[in-house]
């Protein structure tokens, strides 16, 4: 099982949501830069700590019924906008058509803290909107009906949880429909029913809060013990128990060069904005990314400029000329990145990432990515060749995503949740989310010697060659060995 | 809607029943017949209630009379909701295929074991019909459509039945959308794959499935297996519609150098470039390694490929 805690490092600021096809929209008009993580934008001010939460579980078990009552019961604290049952099930035909699961967000607030709320429809989904950027899920309301107990797909739902990184206090289970199960033996056996089923995928069932409710009489206001109270009880559990994920803001500055210009006489200049951090004149910096081996040159900023003004102290989303004392215009390139020196950032040319290939109907391609493919990376201010490996299917198809490791052409400054797109042409064919980096390909990987004969050994299993024509004519691969003539098969030939 | 559901709650067979709800039923055998049987809770104390707990076979058989009838019912209530989700599978013998198309609401349902248990189920059964029908004559797969009423399990038990069991269990709408079987033509064996690979060894199961019928006199350097999954990859990929003329030369651009957006000065990226428009088989550039055609990559196997077929979830309505 690949747990990739995607977006779990997110910024602090809660960012809206927008409709995945809008999202997919942006992302495809979006030019040859990509740039990552919202943080440089105008910051939502909210004082209260915010959390993402979803619900999960059976179509037929009350989740609509449930985030319905949570805002009708809230609202009687101005802590949401109550929203019936029709309007948040109302968008049928797109339901229907799988596209979107943001029709479902919505958000409320406690005494305590701010919430975004998400149903997930579908495993793929949840999983398209979450590397797209535009659904993320901290802490999982698992609603399960008392009258069915437990579904035979009521793991796949905590799969997927467990999956998405939900951290493993962030679960509850609201045991709905209570109203129509009486009887206090039954209602003990469904709760230890699911409290198996949870420890099953490591979450602590033991101790997992387990409420009893009907979010039905919520709704209607009746019996107040099972309705409002259940509901009420359940947001305790949201306030109290969940925990907030570590949301590391890392304060370093990072400034991705768009442009370089040399100027005689004075030095070399770049452009682009200041991602994060602060950059004032003086400042000991090193510039990283875009070469072959990993080389890095330093040099001290001897002035900054911002709309042809003095900067006497850069800030975040500022745009900037930094002029760099000493440097020649080889030294500097678009997509390097500036960072203060003493950073403990390491380029890589080797990262694993998730991926999303677009559908033709979002602006994508109609033919799928393969595995040893050469695609064209984007992120920040740079750009690379790169080629793919897919892990746990052959292809990926449009409309599919899959975990990733590329090898790119050069070393390049990668953070883990920074977003990257793939383009051919003047089409984006996908977007994704780098997750793990990779220590940088080694030395005897990039030997020419080494690789060869990976590159052949590889040939002679797959039986054609995925590298290009030059290679197979540079390798020549013997076929005639590959495993229908495993000499290993002939000891066994004769035998009873 | 909530008029609706208050209304089918009222309708439904969990019902509360305040003399019922009096009546004590022991846990341990509530649970003991919740493990054995899987249906729900409100069911199985109903069972016990009627039968003593002393009874648990009799109990068993109110069960799944209930769970038949109740089957039947929530098919017929969920049967107008849209089931976009679900999986096709395809399984082989060597002169005959079966491919089944099933589908459900949520893909959380399509993932879990026991709806890829009925799948395999009716795919197999749809398998075992036409392997007693005669073979292809003509040089083409030849199509059998068959209908879900038409099929029976190991036990004798209509397929019809076994679907409307499992919506009841599973609680979702499914349908099965097509059951189709395929004859090889003569000389040619029949080779599947899937994708995703959802399913098992025996009958693969995803998203997408394909079928081809390959004839190879000689072995080539890779198995015939490995050398029809990679076929069926291909056609899953690159979709083609029919199987065209053989041709040597493939109309692509591999190699393709990307520059849009990139620096000018730096080195051009060159990335893999296929030629999509092409819906001819043969005549496609092979997914696998764009710079040969699909003609020619066979040909250096010594294979054939005759007839393919290509399923995707949701292709036909």
């Amino acid at each position: 099982m690949h747990i990739f805690n995607l977006l779990s490092r997110n910024v602090g600021a809660f960012k809206t949501v927008t409709l995945c096809e809008q999202k997919m929209q942006q992302v495809s008009m979006m030019q040859a830069r990509h740039l990552a993580v919202p943080g440089g934008k105008a910051v939502f001010k909210r004082d209260k700590p915010h959390l993402n939460v979803g619900t999960i579980g059976h179509v037929d078990h009350g989740k609509t019924t449930l985030t319905s009552a949570i805002t009708k019961i809230l609202a009687t604290s101005k802590g949401a906008k109550y929203r019936k049952y029709e309007d948040i099930d109302n968008a049928p035909e797109e339901k229907a058509r799988g596209i979107t699961i943001n029709a479902f967000h919505l958000e409320y607030e406690t005494a305590k803290r701010h919430y975004a709320h998400i149903d997930c429809p579908g495993h793929a989904d949840y999983i398209k909107n979450m590397i797209t950027g535009a659904a993320q899920m901290e802490g999982a309301i698992l609603v399960v009906a008392a009258t069915d107990g437990p579904m035979p797909q009521t793991k796949e739902h905590l799969l997927l949880a467990r999956q998405v990184g939900v951290p493993l206090e962030n679960i509850v289970v609201f045991m709905n429909k209570v109203d129509e199960v009486p009887d206090a033996e039954t209602r003990e056996l469904v709760e230890m029913d699911i409290r198996e089923q949870l420890n099953e995928f490591g979450y602590p069932g033991d101790t997992c809060p387990v409420i009893f409710g009907s979010a039905l009489c919520a709704l209607e206001g009746k019996q107040p013990e099972i309705g409002e109270e259940a509901v009420k009880q359940l947001l305790d559990v949201l306030d109290n128990k969940f925990v907030i994920p570590e949301r590391k803001v890392n304060e370093e500055p990072m400034f991705a060069a768009e442009h370089v210009y040399s100027i005689v006489g004075r030095g070399t200049v770049i452009t682009g904005k200041l991602e994060r951090g602060i950059l004032k004149r003086g400042d000991k910096i090193e510039i990283v990314g875009g070469t072959k081996d990993g080389t890095t040159v330093k040099s001290t900023i001897s002035g900054l400029e911002s709309f042809r003004k003095t900067v006497e102290q850069a800030e975040p989303g500022d745009q900037l000329g930094v002029l760099l004392r000493g440097l020649g215009p080889k030294d500097v390139r678009r997509g390097c990145v500036l960072l203060p020196q003493g950073h403990k950032h390491k380029v890589t040319d080797k990262v694993k990432a998730q991926l999303y290939v677009l559908k033709e109907s979002e602006g994508g391609a109609k033919t799928p990515i393969a595995n040893y493919f050469s695609e064209h990376v984007f992120s920040l201010t740079w750009d690379s060749g790169a080629s793919v490996k897919i892990v746990g299917k052959d292809f990926v198809m449009p409309g599919e995503s899959a975990e990733v490791e590329l090898s790119l052409n050069s070393q390049m400054f990668i953070e883990p949740q920074q977003r990257f797109t793939i383009r051919k042409g003047a089409k984006t064919i996908g977007t994704g989310v780098f997750t793990d980096i990779l220590p940088p390909l080694t030395e005897q990987e990039k030997d020419p010697k080494s690789k060869k004969k990976l590159m052949k050994a590889e040939m002679e299993r797959l039986g054609f060659n995925p590298y290009g024509e030059m290679a197979e004519k540079r390798l020549k691969p013997d076929f005639s060995n590959s495993p229908k003539d495993n000499p290993a098969a002939k000891a066994f030939e004769g035998q009873p | 809607m909530f008029a609706r559901t208050a209304f089918i709650r009222l309708l439904s067979t969990t019902g509360r029943n305040l003399a019922e709800a009096e009546q004590k039923v022991s846990k341990e055998a509530l649970m003991a017949l919740r493990k054995r049987t899987g249906y729900s809770y409100v069911n199985c104390r109903k069972a016990l209630v009627k039968f003593g707990e002393n009874d648990m076979d009799n109990a068993v058989k109110w069960l799944k009379e209930a769970a038949a009838k109740e089957g039947w019912a929530k098919a017929a209530k969920l049967g107008t909701r849209v089931t976009s989700n679900g999986l096709v599978s395809v399984v082989t013998d060597k002169s005959s295929a079966a491919v089944v198309e099933l589908s459900c609401e949520t893909d959380f349902v399509a993932r879990s074991g026991a709806f890829k248990d009925l799948l395999t189920n009716i795919t197999n059964s749809a398998l075992s019909k036409a392997s007693s029908q005669s073979g292809s004559t003509g040089a083409k797969l030849q199509e059998i459509s068959y209908e879900l009423g038409d099929l029976t399990d190991k036990d004798g038990k209509n397929m019809r039945e076994v679907l409307s069991l499992a919506i009841g269990k599973l609680g979702e709408n499914m349908a099965v959308k097509r059951v189709k079987a395929y004859k090889a033509p003569e000389g040619t064996s029949l080779f599947g794959a899937s994708h995703p690979k959802e399913g098992t060894e025996q009958v693969p199961m995803g998203r997408f499935v394909s079928l081809i019928a390959l004839n190879q006199p000689t072995p080539g350097s890779i198995s015939s297996q490995q050398l029809a999954g990679q076929i069926c990859q291909h056609i899953i990929g690159m979709s083609p519609e029919t199987l065209g003329e053989a041709t040597e030369s493939v109309n692509n651009q591999d190699g393709l150098s990307s520059q849009e957006g990139h620096d000018p000065d730096a080195d051009p990226v060159v990335v893999t470039n296929i030629d999509d428009s092409e819906t001819a088989l043969l005549r496609q550039a092979f997914m696998l390694n764009p710079s040969q055609s699909v003609h020619e990559y066979l040909k250096s196997h010594n294979a054939n490929v005759l007839d393919f077929v290509r399923v995707e979830l949701g292709s036909e309505q």
